[in-house]
């Protein structure tokens, strides 16, 4: 990829089939006083309603007024790529945090993303791909960064392969059957995310990149386990936001937060 | 609504160094004509020469020839603009840019990432296109300038549209392959007329090459080429750039409902296909021949088996080789470039598309028809073939063009040199 719209391209964060992450420095139109902003090209092949599909899920996180989601600073098209371009923060993410994460942090971290993933909720659009990837620390709290909108420029992909194969391990695998993403979904994704975050492990194990179809497999049919090394209330809150049946799982996003705030502050 | 065309629209000439030339219905800005003197003479004549209204074509195909005729160093950077029937004729070369105003959205043509020139056909209405620089101060009495006819000094223009006059009224594309906007079909509250405009546009410029005003030859419908070396593809550093700002009406939505809640009815439920299947214990619908239930895991072997209609749930999904991965509750034309297939535009099927650099996989390159509770494969006469192996065989079995074959579940489909596993969610 040589460019994207007037972005400055710094260095690409990442990439799949359909896209890839950039670090960029953001042009003069936005009349922003940021150094750096990540942009997401994704390629589309969907139709024009699927593009206003997306668009529209864009301007609603847009408009969403949570201190715990990015900001969104623009959105376009450049010749077949759709492209958008957020907030960055220099603490980096869960899964590559800029300095090393203690349990509590990686807690309240996670707390502050499903804040976030709530505030979304009542505005009734689905977060769709939260990961340790997209949940990001700011000096001010966590950020959950992004929306999964694969689904939106390109019916049927379900799965978007970005950044590792190995993320299918943070969706809920009723979606993956295809399923509706909801906020049942979100919220098993919070429990993984926060698997990984704490233990560095994943709740299938690892996950081998180089077979997708062991890994659709593993997700599909394999119960997830909770590592032994956390704490009860930990695995409490982990094991109750990956219940197979979604009425099994906290009833909000909301309630994660409360209940992961709860654990931190004793 | 009176159609002003460009001939008509207010030039406001922002101040500079350069030159801005009007003749009739053209345009010419040239920001620093000192890196070029005699070719800007030569535009000017071009200029001249076309400037009556119904040229604008004639136009732009003119300054092209001068610009395939002449060493690009010899010419400094242009923009030139001309009426045309319906909107204006946009052409630049070199580092220079133009932004085209519309209700809601604003639109970015750069010559700078171009190595020829960039061209497009601006439909109206618009609010305004401004070439040149877009900062400075704009001044209170820019509004009282107009330049009707002659060459003066300045280093950018501000075409004022009409669409500033009037609302855009709701119109249907002239393209083909463009769907009918959402709200006709679907009832989808709220989809503004600035938004069809917009959809209007983007097809627009998704396909350059069609888009393109003086290269009318359709490359639409092009059967899947040879590894196609041939298609190199010019990109022109065309982009726009969407307002964020919420629509009152559109994009106000109810929260999403909680799990012990009713759910809100499937948007897609009316658009599935009705096929025949069992019940298991719990009321979910399964293909007859299962021996446990896709979505509980219950024993299918006691049930008496009765036939019943029911709305076709995902049969799996098709997995390629990076992992992503594609819900199989809907045809799929599968290449390289999936959405020039009509049966993607019409919208008979989604597109699977494989980001393929080697370009081993078609443009068009394969399709997977659902029928029943079978999942089809057929090769579009692809240049590098398809080829499949079943599970537990190690022989690949290459496909007949055009010849549906019916793939079971765990089948590893090779289109060119990538790869797609089909795996089902039931276990028969």
């Amino acid at each position: 990829m040589d460019g994207i719209a007037d972005y400055e391209l710094v260095r690409s964060l990442g990439s799949g089939n359909y896209g890839e992450f950039f670090l960029a420095t953001p042009p003069p139109r936005l009349h922003i006083d940021v150094d750096y902003v990540v942009v997401k090209v994704l390629v589309t092949a969907g139709s024009d309603s699927a593009f206003n599909r997306a668009m529209r899920e864009l301007r609603i996180f847009a408009q969403v007024n949570s201190p715990n989601l990015v900001t969104l600073y623009d959105a376009g098209q450049d010749g077949d790529s759709f492209f958008y371009a957020m907030e960055y923060c220099s603490g980096g993410s869960l899964a590559h945090p800029t300095n090393p994460t203690s349990t509590d942090l990686a807690i309240s971290t996670t707390a502050g993303a499903a804040r976030a993933a709530h505030d979304l909720h009542e505005a009734g659009i689905a977060h769709r791909d939260i990961t340790p990837a997209n949940v990001l620390i700011a000096d001010s709290g966590a950020k959950l960064a992004d929306l999964g909108l694969a689904q939106f420029l390109s019916p049927g992909y379900t799965v978007t392969g970005m950044g590792s194969v190995g993320s299918v391990e943070f969706m809920d695998p009723l979606v993956i059957k295809g399923g509706r993403a909801d906020r049942a979904s979100d919220i098993w994704s919070l429990g993984a995310t926060l698997h990984r975050a704490i233990t560095g492990r994943g709740i299938y194990g690892e996950l081998p990149d180089a077979d997708p179809v062991f890994c659709m497999r593993r997700v599909l049919t394999g119960e997830p386990s909770i590592d032994p090394s956390l704490t009860p209330e930990v695995a409490l809150v982990i094991r109750d936001c990956l219940a197979r049946s979604p009425v099994d799982r906290p009833l909000t996003a909301a309630v994660v937060a409360t209940r992961l705030d709860a654990i931190t502050s004793l | 609504m009176v159609k002003l065309g460009l001939i008509q629209c207010p030039a406001r000439v922002k101040p500079g160094d350069g030159i801005v030339a009007r003749y009739g219905g053209t345009i010419l800005v040239v920001p620093d004509p000192l890196a070029g003197r005699r070719g800007v003479e030569v535009l000017l004549g071009v200029l001249r020469e076309h400037s009556s209204p119904d040229d604008g074509r004639e136009l732009v195909l003119e300054m092209a020839g001068v610009l395939v005729g002449t060493k690009t160093r010899d010419l400094p950077a242009f923009c030139a603009l001309a009426h045309t029937d319906g909107g204006v004729a946009i052409l630049i070369h070199g580092d220079l840019q133009a932004t085209v105003a519309r209700t809601g959205e604003a639109e970015h043509l750069s010559g700078r990432r171009a190595a020829t020139w960039v061209d497009q056909l601006i439909e109206d209405p618009f609010v305004s296109i401004t070439v040149g620089p877009t900062l400075g101060d704009e001044s209170e009495l820019e509004g009282l300038c107009d330049l009707e006819t002659g060459v003066v000094r300045g280093s950018g223009v501000v075409v004022i549209g009409d669409a500033r006059i009037e609302l855009p009224k709701a119109r249907k594309t002239s393209e083909s392959n463009a769907p009918e906007p959402a709200d006709v079909h679907h009832g989808e509250p709220g989809e503004r007329p600035e938004v069809k405009v917009q959809a209007a546009s983007r097809t627009r410029s998704a396909h350059p090459e069609t888009a393109s005003i003086w290269n009318q030859q359709s490359s639409e419908n092009t059967p899947a080429a040879r590894p196609d070396a041939e298609d190199i593809d010019v990109k022109p550093s065309v982009f726009k750039s969407f307002d964020l700002a919420p629509d009152p009406f559109a994009d106000r939505r109810p929260p999403l409902p909680l799990a012990n809640e009713v759910p809100r009815p499937d948007d897609d439920a009316d658009s599935r296909v009705i096929v025949r299947g069992i019940k298991c214990a719990n009321g979910h619908f399964n293909p007859p021949d299962v021996k446990f239930c896709a979505a509980c895991g219950i024993a299918m072997v006691q049930l008496s088996h009765d036939l019943v209609d029911g709305p076709r749930v995902p049969l799996g999904l098709l997995i390629l080789d990076d992992g992503s991965a594609f819900q199989l509750d809907d045809d799929y034309v599968v290449g390289r470039e999936p959405e020039r297939d009509h049966k993607v535009y019409e919208g008979h099927a989604r597109p699977l598309k494989i980001v393929d650099a080697d370009r081993s996989v078609s443009r068009v390159h394969a399709e997977v028809v659902l029928t029943g509770w079978d999942v089809q494969l057929i090769d579009r006469g692809s240049a590098n073939g398809t080829s499949i192996c079943t599970p537990g065989s190690r022989n690949w079995t290459s496909l007949q063009a055009n010849m549906p074959t019916v793939i079971i579940p765990g089948t590893e489909v090779r289109v060119g040199r990538r790869t797609l596993v089909y795996d089902a969610h039931f276990r028969r």
